[in-house]
């Protein structure tokens, strides 16, 4: 299918269907190894064979089966149960920085762990922006550290009502964040409907898949929630040095859970994902930025699109341990790619230090750079050659067309920056000579003291306090 | 005589050297077996030949002109060589560096970290004994009790797996092997005030630094 905005082809069509029989073969062949019980039986009743308790080979029929049976298409809906994200076809959308453990603090420029506060803050932030549509939750440092994500859960609804995705700490924490979703939608029920809230289930390449994922995905699905799969690739480390070999991994990780997710329900909403990236050979860190993360993540959407299924990308990410040049220039290089290769679902957005740091600041960056690249994304429109002509020849040699009907009509279509400056350097001066640093700093402080997300029932949050004290009550 | 056979050892030592660069293995061994059969002594063999070249390595990693899989290589065709004299330790009255007991641990099951780190520090000299992942504090203390290991290593990924330090580092505390043995800890979402917290006595930030706090705390 043709894409209806600019696109980037990282593989022809003939080799994404090599890709995936040799993904089949994998699964067939080597296996995974399956750390739960209860997805083993799952898996062993639909035909996969187990060895050695934990071993599981899955035949390529069953994946052909589940690929028949995963909904081609994902609607996320918002917090006030409004339809928000389309996930399918061209569309695309961004989540900002999921899992981060620190914060480059907005005044201090320290680094430091991140307060249920810094969590609400940035919350917010992200609820003002016109470009991210989807929450990614940071995770806040908190003694015991297994309730924080039911705290995480509580400052996101309460300070957005975008989408959002968050990554749980044990089951339980699972369930609470399901309950403390559907209480907002008036029940489980009606919380299956209309989704707002999903998570991931990571395997660990090579081939593996902890219990944890296993159980989360089970748990989502038999929620009737979407699962996002996610196994993640250092490319040399734990995938093969050739993005070929890395890409493969990366499928046969998503297909296997893609089974376990139809097996356990068909019909099971799912989104393929993941990330693989070089792993330095210098420093042992995988790389949030570099040619091998954009190709590898592109050619993983591209897979996406090819089995018809939501896929998430990854992008406006960075191994700068700063908000600097390096950040800027990965996060724009990535944010590129992703959207060019087509997934449904960018995520990372934010990230600094390859995913342990994000700020407020970042977000603006981000923002601003996205709103950029959607006006490039579209391309634009070769019309109506008389037109044109007739434009050109009115115009005639020394003319111009600053006056022109046609400008009057269509300049505001040009792309017009927020926070990128384009000013003389003597207005620029006059303008108070902010860096881009200044400029989004500012905007923290604008949006922190003006915007007020919409609020939430009082009663409904009420309810939401009542599971984090519950959940606080049984681990302190 | 004495300043001969010197330099014959310095001309041995420089082609070992060169060997573990490269990363033959089978070169390795003949040389150290060659060295031996020369009367050069176990404990040169291991300072001056195996364990110096892995120090001019570390160096050059440091110096980012050696990469990850060429440090891992040397490390390999290092062991190989260590191989050889290991037998001999005993006779020539040569201190073994020290055992050092890695895992991942408990509920925690990602383990290039740990492997990378694992694979460093046997590069650098030492017995490493690996217990894999998810690996419960008895393991660690059973381990650490059996081989009369030096250094405790512990990594985790999950910031939910980092409390398992903690009741690893207790559990070698009640076991009363807290005297003997030091541990350290790593791991992406580790930091160095999370090691002081839970009284771990070393951290390292990544593989290479690991080594080189390994190296300290064991030689301490």
């Amino acid at each position: 299918m043709r894409r209806q905005i600019l696109s980037l082809h990282i593989l022809s069509e003939d080799e994404k269907v090599k890709i995936h029989h040799t993904a089949l073969e994998v699964l067939e062949r080597t296996g995974m190894d399956i750390f739960d019980e209860e997805s083993i039986e799952i898996l062993s009743s639909a035909g996969a064979s187990v060895v050695n308790k934990t071993r599981v080979r899955i035949p390529t029929f069953l994946v052909q089966e589940a690929l028949n049976s995963a909904p081609s298409r994902v609607t996320l809906y918002n917090r006030d149960g409004a339809p928000y994200l389309y996930l399918c076809d061209d569309n695309y959308y961004f989540m900002s920085s999921p899992g981060c453990l620190n914060i480059i603090d907005s005044h201090t420029q320290e680094r430091r762990p991140i307060t249920y506060e810094d969590m609400c803050n940035y919350t917010k932030i992200v609820d003002s922006l016109s470009e991210i549509e989807m929450i990614g939750s940071w995770m806040i440092s908190l003694q015991p550290e297994v309730i924080a994500d039911r705290y995480q859960a509580e400052a996101i609804i309460l300070n957005s009502s975008k989408p959002f995705y968050l990554a749980p700490l044990s089951i339980e924490g699972l369930q609470d964040v399901i309950s403390m979703c559907s209480i907002v939608c008036g029940g489980m029920e009606a919380l299956s409907k209309k989704p707002f809230f999903v998570t991931a289930a990571n395997p660990i390449p090579p081939l593996r898949i902890p219990q944890l994922s296993c159980q989360k995905l089970l748990t989502m699905v038999g929620k009737g929630l979407p699962i996002i799969f996610n196994p993640m690739i250092l490319v040399g480390a734990t995938g093969p040095i050739d993005l070929y070999g890395s890409l493969i991994l990366l499928i046969a990780n998503n297909l296997a859970e893609l089974v376990l997710s139809q097996q356990k329900k068909r019909g099971a909403p799912v989104i393929l994902g993941g990330v693989g990236s070089a792993m330095d050979m210098r420093t042992g860190q995988m790389c949030y930025e570099g040619p091998e993360l954009n190709l590898l993540c592109g050619a993983l959407a591209e897979m996406g699109r090819f089995y018809g299924l939501p896929v998430w990308g990854t992008g406006g990410c960075s191994s700068s341990k700063i908000l600097d040049a390096q950040a800027a220039a990965d996060v724009s290089s990535s944010l590129i790619f992703s959207i060019l290769t087509g997934a449904n679902l960018i995520h990372d957005v934010g990230f600094l230090e390859n995913g342990l740091t994000s700020s407020f600041e970042i977000q603006f960056l981000c923002n601003e750079m996205i709103s950029m690249v959607r006006h490039l994304a579209k391309g634009f429109t070769v019309g109506n050659t008389a037109e044109a002509l007739d434009l050109i020849d009115r115009t005639g040699v020394d003319g111009h067309y600053l006056t022109t009907p046609e400008t009057f009509d269509r300049f505001r279509q040009i792309w017009t920056p927020g926070l990128i400056d384009r000013q003389t350097y003597s207005s620029w001066m006059e303008s108070g000579g902010l860096s881009m640093q200044d400029r989004m700093h500012a905007k923290v402080e604008e949006t922190l003291r003006n915007y007020h997300p919409k609020e939430l029932d009082q009663g409904i949050t009420r309810e939401l306090r009542k599971i984090v004290e519950a959940a606080k009550k049984k681990y302190v | 005589m004495e300043g001969n056979g010197r330099r014959t050892e310095m001309v041995v030592f420089e082609n070992l050297t060169e060997s573990i660069f490269q990363g033959n293995e089978s070169k390795v061994r003949e040389i150290v077996e060659q060295s031996i059969k020369r009367n050069v002594s176990v404990k040169d063999i291991l300072y001056n030949g195996l364990i110096e070249s892995m120090n001019m390595i570390g160096v050059k990693f440091k110096n980012g002109e050696f990469f990850i899989p060429e440090v891992l290589r040397a490390a390999k065709a290092m062991k190989a060589g260590i191989e050889v004299i290991r037998p001999l330790f005993d006779k020539s009255g040569v201190e073994p560096l020290g055992k050092v007991v890695i895992g991942t641990v408990n509920g925690d099951l990602h383990d290039i970290g740990k492997n990378l780190v694992s694979m460093m520090v046997e590069g650098s000299g030492f017995e490493v004994i690996d217990i894999g992942i998810s690996a419960p504090p008895e393991k660690f203390v059973e381990s650490v009790k059996v081989n009369g290991a030096k250094l405790c290593m512990m990594s985790a990924l999950l910031t939910t797996t980092m409390p398992a330090m903690k009741t690893t580092i207790e559990a070698l505390q009640k076991a009363g092997l807290r005297g003997m043995v030091k541990t350290m800890v790593g791991g992406a979402p580790v930091t160095q005030k999370f090691a002081n917290d839970i009284g771990a006595d070393g951290y390292g930030s990544n593989a290479a630094d690991a080594v080189e706090v390994a190296k300290r705390l064991i030689m301490d």
